[in-house]
């Protein structure tokens, strides 16, 4: 049997609406504005089911490669980055690595990368060392605009692209 | 500093689920902050392995409202249109009318709105910091009346404060605009002059009150000419950030980084609304005019730049279809703002403070949105769970302003 998830939420999102929705108190502004905002939230999971694990992948590569940027600024041997950026290299390479390896490898590139923007740096590498750290980033922002661009909050909803070419960007 | 194993390291952040006592205080050391904000903090963290939020009926609620008011009121009373409010992302609210005889006004039919935490916030507050300031500001903006305070909890399951239920719109009745929490409003151009004047005039007001002259018991003071102002709200909000995320973002630690470094020195010290923008206050939709600011949660003794960099975000505005512009608060262009409020307040901004703040303003909000947001819903901590997990979808807009923000200065 094929993976029938989507089909499930879409039972669920109309069955609240055409069952459920009527039957609230109409006096209850707290009910109202809840029942409305599950309704969203079930549609925009059900919206991004069958890329979930795409985006797990894109996490990683997209750490790997900050991590490699932020090595490659620092010119010096860098232990746990070195062996975190090892490890999420592996994992990406792995077709059946589960997602929630792919989650622990990014998190360990994360930490890595968080407690040497903590250390102590000459002035000049930590201006490299941020800069490639903010040019990084203008992926993953580009990537999660699309996204989160269901939810309505991006006032520049015009210039955001699709969720699939913001992965390709990686 | 937490231990963060590599093979590992989404499960460390676990510990912010069920925190010991050495996380805490760890917390405390690195991260000093005023003293009634450290009290709350702390009861935030010691709070935070108990049982999730339980639904409060509306009758229970009543029973609560009925022990703090027989405790408060010597002589009859009687409560009635009782009602919950919608609104906001971080409180309870409730409406009630309430017949009793105030000392000051004798017999009287009040309008009133109890404000009580959830078991634990969208913004870790002070109820008592916030009626303080209440009382404190009415008379210089419109503010509702606070009539009665309930500290610790002691009526109410959690701090609650009454004040007066103050009428008005937060947006033109017969607009479609506006997401939660009232942001990106678009007021149209005749309410956007009348509503900018007092927009900008009240904020000069609140800004030029002499804070020497209050008697704030609750309130730690910065003092002028050193940069105690940023460095305090700077730890409290990394503070929260270490004790509410779940999972590092790099982009924040060189935004903490970079604030550690630049934090400004303040000249004056003001009373900071700290939630100055559109969708926190009401208007009278015939007059025009504001009737009252509320949320003042964020409320703090600190620099004035805090609060114009804060109305100057780009999630509380919009884009002017005429123009291009973008208007602050949907009311009018930056510049123009800016040059309004140094007008009406005789204060001068520097843009290099003003820079400052709006980074740090947004790293506070996507402190809330990314971290305490993900930490209290998974934690089932409120009464609307489900609008702190939506509101991570202003995680990336944040992100894309902190990036801007911080390119232009590192």
């Amino acid at each position: 049997m094929t993976d029938h998830s989507d089909n499930l939420l879409r039972a669920v999102v109309k069955s609240l609406r055409d069952v459920v929705a009527p039957a609230v108190d109409t006096a209850d502004p707290m009910a109202q504005q809840q029942l409305a905002l599950s309704l969203n939230a079930l549609e925009f999971v059900r919206s991004r089911l069958g890329d979930l694990h795409a985006r797990e992948v894109f996490e990683l590569e997209h750490h790997v490669n900050m991590g490699r940027r932020v090595q490659a600024e620092l010119g010096a041997e860098t232990e746990r980055l070195d062996g975190a950026l090892t490890v999420g290299e592996k994992v990406l390479a792995d077709p059946r690595a589960r997602d929630l390896s792919l989650r622990r490898a990014t998190a360990a590139i994360a930490s890595a990368i968080r407690d040497l923007v903590a250390s102590p740096l000459d002035d000049a590498i930590r201006r490299r060392v941020d800069l490639a750290i903010l040019e990084s980033t203008e992926a993953r922002v580009a990537f999660e605009r699309a996204w989160y661009q269901p939810m309505g909050f991006d006032p520049d909803a015009a210039t955001i692209g699709s969720v699939q070419a913001a992965m390709s960007a990686n | 500093m937490t231990t963060v194993h590599d093979s590992n390291a989404i499960d460390d952040f676990d510990i912010r689920d069920n925190p010991p006592k050495s996380f805490i205080s760890d917390m405390r050391q690195r991260f000093p902050v005023d003293t009634e904000l450290d009290a709350i903090l702390v009861r935030k963290m010691e709070r935070r392995s108990e049982s999730s939020y339980q639904r409060v009926t509306l009758d229970e609620f009543g029973h609560y409202l009925d022990a703090l008011l027989r405790a408060n009121i010597a002589g009859d009373y009687s409560v009635s249109d009782v009602r919950w409010l919608a609104g906001g992302a971080s409180k309870m609210q409730m409406r009630f009318t309430l017949d009793w005889t105030d000392p000051e006004r004798g017999e009287v039919k009040d309008t009133l709105v109890v404000r009580m935490d959830p078991s634990e916030s969208l913004n870790a507050t002070s109820r008592k910091q916030e009626a303080e300031i209440l009382s404190a500001v009415n008379g210089v903006v419109p503010v509702p009346r606070v009539r009665w305070l309930d500290d610790t909890g002691r009526w109410f399951p959690e701090p609650a404060l009454v004040y007066d239920f103050a009428s008005g719109v937060t947006k033109p009745t017969e607009t479609e605009t506006g997401s939660v929490s009232g942001l990106g409003t678009v007021f149209g151009t005749q309410l956007r002059e009348q509503l900018g004047v007092q927009f900008v005039d009240q904020l000069a007001a609140l800004h030029a009150i002499d804070v020497n002259t209050l008697q704030l018991t609750h309130f730690d003071r910065p003092q002028p000419g050193t940069t105690q102002a940023a460095e305090w709200k700077l730890n409290q909000y990394q503070r929260v950030w270490e004790e509410d995320r779940g999972e590092d973002f790099p982009l924040m630690d060189v935004a903490a980084q970079w604030l550690r470094r630049n934090v400004p020195v303040v000249d004056h010290v003001s009373i900071i609304h700290g939630d100055y923008r559109s969708g926190n206050f009401l208007f009278d939709e015939d007059s025009g005019a504001i009737t009252a600011w509320l949320d003042w949660e964020y409320c703090h003794l600190g620099d004035r730049h805090r609060d114009l960099a804060w109305a100057t975000d780009a999630t509380f505005g919009h884009t002017d279809p005429a123009t291009g512009d973008y208007l602050v608060c949907g009311l009018f262009t930056e510049g123009e703002f800016l040059r309004r409020y140094e007008a009406s307040s005789g204060f001068t901004v520097d843009l290099d403070r003003l820079a400052y703040y709006k980074i740090s303003n947004t790293f506070q909000l996507i402190v809330a949105t990314l971290a305490t947001a993900y930490r209290v819903a998974r934690l089932g901590k409120t009464h609307q769970d489900v609008l702190l997990a939506w509101v991570e979808g202003m995680v990336p807009v944040l992100s894309r302003q902190l990036l801007d923000l911080l390119k232009e200065r590192i």
